[in-house]
């Protein structure tokens, strides 16, 4: 058929042809760019008569929140302390406990991170103007500002003194060259922002609907914890002496001054004389409800069964099995108390080592699961060869024990269910516990540190005692009372991220975290007793004293030259 | 079935059969070395239909039917007319050899062009020698013989054995190993091809080229910078039909493979490492007894998984059958094609139940059919339709956290050592080890034999209608062309996947048989996965428009291109990205003395912003054929051709590098966005509220770009036997799309990637051929070098420590790791070197503390000397042929390149020889078993991988044509051929056991690379 079709017929034909082909994709419009994506006006955004958009920014912020269940490659924190190790090998908290800690490898770090987040405040700070819901927007930019200082505060306690940027959104193309700013600066930075906003956040009681949101008593936390630390030997004259003056500006203050603990005991007391927060009647509440009086400020989250699957025990069927992650120490076990108030060292506590889980501080039970426990309705076996410690290369507890604190009250049921897992931020039994230390730091064991540690355990269900003292010794020296207000703390928090840090504020951590932990070898005897032998599970070291502050990531050491180093880095 | 193909023939000639005169012709034919050819195929011009061959002697006899004209065609020789006068009765025909033509004729960008006035750096290899190669994958068959091109296979999966291919080195900063954005264009028949290179048949194709400089790049603007592949397939030629079916059988093996130890040596090493550490030993005295004597097969199993899980070998085969002839009206070139690769896993379906194929493999069919129409005299028109259907298998094995990799399996000690479990029981059952429930996963021959597969089916069709149109009648020498490509990708996955099935561990003692997992009693149900493959699904749809222009005016010949190109490419359900561009070309020459040519694109891709869419890309080129001089003529009379030829000119790339941070492609990059990300809870009722956040800072950035120079060389002597063609070129990259390294995580958002990359690649190329005969003894020899060494000149990196952490000035993908200084004999040694940070004990690896601070640390790594991509390739070929037989051998290999892998897995041969106090020059450090100071990078572990192959091997032997001829066959050949037969390391040691082309620093499981070893059957008639 082509054929037949004349020659110049067939040439006009495939011109036009061409001339089509050529030109006719032209007048089709190209992709313009990302249209499904927000522009930056349409976050903030004039129209946005509700701020719909603008308060999903700000969520994203409050999701930049620290967040402590199994944060670090999968094990709470607190394997970075004597309080648990980790039940899997080489996970990455054992570059932590093994000193391997270096300029380029930390897990923990969270420098760009915290700086990521604070640049989200400075954006919203800036912007939020636009946005016309005039009822909200002032209490948005105050919760803003007291997430940039928590920001803050959460990379001043890994780094010492960095960097104040103020309210600053640079851009791409700006050359970063600031130093670092003093601990000092730091400090009475994020005090100065608590100050300024502590009228600006909404007060308590919170509506229903603003549950998890920043209050008043959040921002009184903030500046009660920062005092205290600021306040505690590691910074307050307890700098490395080896170190440049630069470097000891950054670590904190060269010299020690009493009326810091007066400070941080004020601050505390603020808070707490604020009586709007309260301990809940039965401790574990403080961490299953979603709105309680004792928790300020917590992560919260969706139910979940995540916390119950990640540290839950090993030994259950297919749907109730755990990970069995957190492996908590013989030494914790030993921290808690016997029921009466006094610790399982003293004579008179009836501590027997052949039933030790008998008469003890009933927060043991809490925070802990030890072999025979009642779990998911059977006895839990972690003595040798049992269900829960088969001695098998799975994963399962190094220790004999497991993580119980925050997982749901399972005793009964026969698997996991989705429950509150929120991460306590600030509750206010640590602010009880700040006054208690600073006062007594300040003042000595005076009658309101005895009355703070008596609602502290009388809370916990230690029984009143002939005396009324809650097992308390009566005449305790400020020493002792010391030692007695950092265990109160140690088992009060266990798994709360306070004691890492506590450790080292202290400046204790280069004898606490130098040494072997310890486990219980639970041997199952032919008649059903048990045998108890306390065993080493694992080794912790801790080089005192560049360790007592994280190293600057190397690649802002490079990067940001005018950054100095901390001490022994 | 022949029967069949003779009436398909009939029926396709019917229209022209028919009788005219009778005047009969004798003659001989020969090739141009005057040896007679058996079996070459006469016929007349007009009768197509009509023909003979000739006999054993070179000999024929044809009564002419129509007009007098003879077409004389043979396989691997040039066809030739020939008319016969009226008072001719004998002729004597020389044929040419098919290689002279390809020497003759370059294919280029859009167009091919004569060789002896070619001035860009280009190399071919033809369609048959691609065939001599027995890999699935015909990529695969280009390194070694195609000087400039660098190829590394990473793997030997079946359907996933294709090599990564670069030409002239890496030119860019990727952050990928496999060096995407660094990926030349293919060009498939003028079109741009998007699927994978491996899924073309080589039997479809005429011949491929290779472009490499800008003069031959410049035309494909922002894509050219990488180099082209330019990929022609075949066509039909005028005769009868002729019918070629291949058949191709063999077997395939890993060219290395890890030598595990035993159980006994496996339990001893492990005792060995644990005292190392100071830990108590796994294995008692009599536990490591009854290894050794084996008399506890169930509660000490010694089992070798390789044998027990590898085949020994894995088939692969492959079909063809083309069918191609025509008429001055119509050409046609038809081929259909089959080919299957099994994997190495043995078959442990059940026949009685599912019979799953979970093992590896890889089928494809590949069809084309390459129409020609001579639509008017002047009007020519092309309609190619072609496409592949393919399948991909996977076993559904599971293991550590799902890997599903065979050999990561085989190399797991914590979950296969040799004495993990018996693989059944007494009683038939998938054994377990009683005593080590929970240790390890469940019996892994269950799990081939009952967990199923995971596959995936690709379906590619391509259809390309070209039309072509004289238009003498405006000017002599102008046309015009049409193209209008669609090119169409679709994938699908299958999964039928189970995940549990009973297994039992046997007391040998008690006879009690345990379940692995009480909860488990039978097999589970299969669950069946279904679903389509939106990023690996994509069309292409191009359109091209040209009008060319080519004449010679006495010694002036001059030509010129024009050409409308647009494509746009739709993955999934993505918006379109459109590339649209002008391209042109002039060129002159004056006698094919002087050449000189200019070659431009102007083209944009819709990747960019509409600000920074589109850009020229200029090329020129110029060469003087001196042998053409006659003074040069006169002195040199032994040089045939002696030619100098430059270009220099800007190509572009809009491949852009993944982001690191994604590890994924920028996406708008050139924009400011904030995108959902992140959610709070909030209420004393949980109330999620998602979030926004700023998701790039938006910088508008644009393609890389490359100014390329070329001074090349080519000469040809002794009658055309020596040749020798030699390239050096210098290119710099800029503009390469980084993440600028100086800027601090102040600033608190990912840094935008910017424009400010640069990388300088310099090298060469030589190539030199040898064609000789001696009597009926044919042979050839050529041997090329390709070298290519690149360096980064910018890539904003912060200003390190020290210097020697600096990466700028070193080649692109460089690695970081300690100096390594022998051995710590013992604990004094380990006092007075620096201090490690990990605790070191005696048989560690010692390094050099390179600040001298008195301690190992991140600041002690410097830049290693090697990459892992080699600087340096050669190959070298060689063919005979003799009579009927013909060999031909290639050699290959790669140069100054490192690899490391960890030894950590299964206990291998290797770690015999570890550490210890009495072996204190071993070619290990101490075994271990925790993290230690061995673990670190460094220039013990990045080991020299430098190898020698005997790449491909090809021995044939054509039929003698007297045996052919009785069964009407025009020619039958058997041969044998084999790819990486051999291969010989050259500097180190290969501690790893592993293929030098693997992948480097990943944890293991790479399916290893295979060689081939097939044997084939061509007949033709």
């Amino acid at each position: 058929m082509l054929q037949k079709i004349k020659t110049t017929q067939m040439k006009y034909l495939l011109i036009i042809t061409i001339a089509v082909v050529a030109f006719l994709p032209a007048c089709r419009k190209q992709n313009a760019g990302p249209v499904e994506m927000y522009t930056p006006g349409r976050v903030f955004d004039s129209l946005d008569k509700n701020g719909t958009n603008a308060q999903l920014y700000l969520s994203n912020i409050y999701a930049d929140m620290p967040r402590g269940f199994n944060r670090i490659d999968n094990d709470m924190l607190e394997a970075g302390t004597d309080d648990a190790t980790p039940s899997r090998d080489g996970s990455n908290i054992q570059i932590v406990t093994r000193g391997n800690l270096t300029i380029t490898n930390n897990p923990d770090d969270s420098w760009s991170q915290n700086y990521a987040s604070i640049r989200k405040v400075n954006i919203l700070l800036a912007n939020i103007g636009v946005v016309p819901v005039p009822a909200q927007v002032p209490f948005w930019k105050a919760e803003a500002r007291f997430l940039r200082a928590l920001f803050y505060f959460e990379l001043l306690k890994r780094y010492g003194g960095v960097p104040i940027i103020g309210d600053s959104v640079f851009n791409g193309s700006d050359k970063i060259t600031m130093k670092r700013n003093t601990f000092d600066s730091c400090v009475n930075y994020i005090v100065n922002e608590c100050d300024n906003i502590k009228g600006a956040v909404k007060t308590e009681p919170l509506a229903a609907s603003d549950w998890g949101r920043v209050s008043r008593g959040a921002v009184l936390a903030l500046r009660s914890r920062v005092l205290l630390y600021a306040a505690s030997p590691l910074y307050n004259g307890g700098v490395p002496s080896g170190a440049s003056p630069e470097q000891q500006s950054y670590a904190g203050y060269p010299s020690f001054d009493a009326n810091r603990w007066n400070k941080a005991a004020i601050a505390a007391n603020d808070l707490v004389a604020l009586n709007v927060y309260s301990l809940e009647a039965t401790f574990n509440n403080a961490f299953l409800n979603r709105q309680n009086k004792e928790v300020i400020l917590s992560y919260l989250r969706a139910t979940t069964t995540d916390l119950e699957t990640n540290n839950g025990p090993i030994g259950y069927s297919l749907q109730a099995a755990g990970f069995g992650n957190t492996s908590p120490t013989q030494d914790l076990v030993d921290a808690f108390g016997m029921s009466n108030g006094k610790a399982i060292t003293e004579a008179s506590s009836g501590y027997n080592p052949n039933d030790p889980y008998t008469g003890r501080d009933p927060r043991l039970a809490n925070t802990v699961l030890y072999n025979n426990a009642a779990w998911l309705s059977r006895a839990l076996q972690t003595f040798e060869g049992g269900l829960d410690k088969p001695n098998t290369n799975r994963v399962q507890t190094k220790t004999g024990y497991y993580m119980r604190k925050f997982l749901g009250n399972f005793a009964t049921s026969t698997v996991y269910s989705a429950q509150n897992h929120n991460f306590p931020l600030f509750r206010i039994a640590e602010t009880m516990l700040n006054y208690a230390e600073a006062l007594n730091e300040y003042s000595g064991p005076v009658a309101q540190v005895y009355t703070t540690l008596i609602n502290i355990r009388k809370r916990a269900g230690i029984a009143a005692g002939s005396d009324s003292k809650y097992g308390l010794g009566a005449t305790l020296t400020k020493d002792q009372m010391r030692e007695v207000i950092r265990n109160e703390r140690r088992v009060e928090m266990a798994f709360e991220e306070q004691r890492y840090w506590d450790l080292r504020r202290w400046k204790t951590a280069e004898t606490v975290l130098n040494k072997s932990l310890t486990g219980m070898k639970i041997t199952k005897n032919a008649n059903g007793t048990f045998s108890y032998q306390i065993f080493t599970a694992s080794q912790v070291t801790f080089v005192a004293p560049k360790m007592y502050q994280y190293p600057v990531p190397y690649t802002e050491i490079i990067t940001n030259t005018n950054l100095t180093q901390n001490f022994g880095w | 079935m022949k029967r069949y193909l003779l009436l398909f023939v009939l029926y396709l000639l019917s229209a022209q059969l028919y009788a005219q005169s009778k005047k009969v012709i004798t003659g001989t034919v020969s090739t141009d070395s005057s040896q007679l050819l058996s079996n070459v195929t006469i016929y007349e011009k007009d009768v197509p239909g009509h023909g003979t061959v000739t006999n054993n002697k070179g000999e024929f006899t044809l009564a002419l039917q129509g007009k007098g004209v003879l077409v004389i065609r043979h396989v691997g020789f040039q066809s030739q007319e020939l008319t016969i006068g009226d008072k001719k009765n004998t002729v004597n025909v020389r044929l040419v050899s098919d290689s002279k033509l390809l020497d003759d004729i370059v294919v280029i960008g859009y167009g091919t062009k004569k060789k002896i006035t070619n001035t860009g750096a280009v190399s071919a290899i033809s369609g048959a020698e691609l065939r001599e190669t027995p890999t699935a994958s015909m990529q695969n068959a280009l390194v070694g013989r195609l000087p400039g091109y660098f190829s590394q296979q990473r793997s030997g999966q079946p359907g996933s054995d294709g090599s990564l291919g670069l030409i002239r080195g890496l030119s860019t900063i990727t952050n990928d190993p496999d060096h995407k954005a660094a990926s030349p264009l293919v060009i498939v028949d003028d079109l741009e091809y998007g699927g994978a290179i491996s899924e073309i048949d080589p039997d479809q194709i005429e011949n491929i080229s290779i472009l490499k400089d800008a003069s031959t790049t410049a035309v494909y603007g922002i894509k050219g910078a990488n180099g082209v592949i330019v990929i022609t397939t075949r066509r039909g030629k005028m005769g009868r039909p002729q019918v070629s079916f291949r058949s191709e059988a063999g077997g395939q093996a890993p060219t290395f493979k890890p030598h595990f130890l035993d159980s006994y040596n496996s339990a001893l090493l492990r005792n060995q490492a644990l005292s190392n550490d100071g830990l108590a030993p796994d294995w008692t005295a009599q536990d490591i007894q009854l290894f050794k004597d084996g008399t506890d097969p169930y509660g000490h199993p010694n089992i070798d998984w390789w044998k027990t899980l590898i085949r020994p070998y894995s088939v692969q085969a492959t079909n063809t059958l083309n069918i191609s002839g025509g008429t001055e009206k119509a050409k046609y070139f038809v081929s259909a094609g089959y080919l299957w690769q099994n994997g190495m896993v043995r078959n442990f379906a059940d026949k009685n139940k599912e019979d799953l194929n979970s093992n590896y493999y890889y089928k494809r069919y590949n069809f084309r059919s390459n129409l020609d129409l001579q639509a008017t005299k002047t009007l020519s028109l092309n309609l190619d339709l072609s496409g592949n259907y393919s399948g991909r298998n996977e076993p559904n094995i599971g293991g550590r956290n799902s890997r599903n990799k065979v050999l990561f399996e085989i190399n797991d000690y914590v979950q296969l050592p040799p004495f993990a479990y018996q693989p059944y029981n007494p009683n038939g059952t998938y054994g377990a080890n009683p005593s080590k429930f929970g240790t390890y996963s469940n019996n892994v021959i269950g799990r081939f034999a009952l967990g199923g597969y995971n596959r995936s089916f690709d379906n590619d069709v391509t259809a390309n209608l070209r039309a072509t149109q004289k238009l003498d009648f405006i000017t002599k020498g102008l046309s015009v062309k049409a193209v209008l490509g669609y090119n169409a990708h679709f994938r699908f996955w299958r999964s039928l996947t189970r995940s549990s099935f009973p297994a039992f561990g046997y007391n040998a003692v008690t006879k009690v048989y345990t379940p692995w997992d009480p909860n488990v009693y039978e097999e589970q149900q299969l669950s069946l996965g279904y679903y389509a493959d939106g990023p690996n699904s994509y069309k292409k749809l191009n359109y091209q428009g040209s009008v060319s222009y080519d004449r010679t005016f006495g010694g002036h010949h001059v030509y010129a291109l024009g050409l409308f190109n647009q494509t746009s490419n739709l993955t999934g359900a993505n918006a379109p990205i459109i590339f649209k561009g002008y391209v042109g070309r002039v060129g002159y020459d004056y006698k094919q003395k002087y050449l000189v040519e200019l070659n431009t694109g102007y083209n944009g891709s819709s990747v960019f912003s509409m600000e920074k869419r589109y850009a020229w890309f200029p090329a020129v080129s110029a060469g003087w054929n001196l042998g053409k001089e006659a003074f040069f003529a006169k002195t040199f009379k032994f040089i045939d051709q002696f030619k100098l030829r430059a270009s220099l000119g800007l190509t572009g790339n809009d491949q852009l590098p993944n982001n690191p941070a994604t590890n994924s492609p920028y996406l708008y990059v050139y924009q400011q966005v904030y995108q959902n990300s992140g959610s709070y809870s909030i209420g004393n009722v949980s109330r999620t509220i998602g979030g926004i956040v700023e998701g790039t800072l938006g910088t508008d950035v644009t393609w890389e770009k490359e100014r390329q120079g070329d001074l090349g060389l080519d000469i040809k002597m002794f009658n055309n036997k020596f040749g020798l063609s030699a390239d050096y070129f210098d290119r710099e990259r800029y503009d390469i799309l980084i993440t600028r390294g100086s800027v601090s995580t102040i600033l608190g958002v990912g840094v935008p990637p910017v424009n400010l990359g640069k990388v300088q690649n310099r090298g060469f190329e030589v190539e030199a051929t040898y064609n000789g005969s001696f009597k009926q003894l044919t042979y050839s020899f050529r041997g090329n070098i390709s070298v290519a060494k690149n360096k980064i000149l910018f890539q904003d990196e912060a200003q390190p420590a020290y210097p020697w952490l600096a990466g700028t000035g070193h080649a692109v993908g460089y690695l970081i790791g300690y100096s390594y200084q022998g051995f710590y004999a013992d604990s004094t040694d380990i006092a007075k070197n620096a201090k490690t940070p990990i605790i070191a004990k005696p048989g560690d690896p010692k390094y050099a503390d390179l600040n001298g601070d008195g301690k190992i640390d991140p600041n002690d790594q410097r830049i290693m000397q090697y990459t892992n991509l080699p600087t340096t390739n050669l190959g070298f070929t060689t063919t005979v042929g003799y009579k009927g037989i013909g060999l031909s051998v290639t050699f290959q290999s790669a140069l100054n390149f490192v690899m490391r892998r960890n030894l950590t897995g299964n206990y291998t041969v290797e770690r015999l020889n570890a550490w210890t106090p009495t072996n204190p020059n071993p070619i290990l450090p101490r075994l271990t078993t925790v993290a230690s100071v061995g673990d670190y990078d460094s220039d013990f572990w990045f080991r020299r991988m430098d190898y020698l192959r005997l790449k491909t091997v090809n021995l044939g032997y054509q039929l003698p044509a007297k045996f052919v001829n009785k069964h009407s066959l025009s020619s039958v050949r058997v041969y044998a051929s084999a790819y990486n037969l051999f291969t010989w390391m050259l500097v180190q040691k290969n501690i790893y056991d592993f293929d030098p082309e693997a992948p480097t620093s990943t944890e293991g499981g790479e399916y290893p690379v295979q060689k081939v070893v097939t044997f084939g059957l061509q007949v033709t008639f």
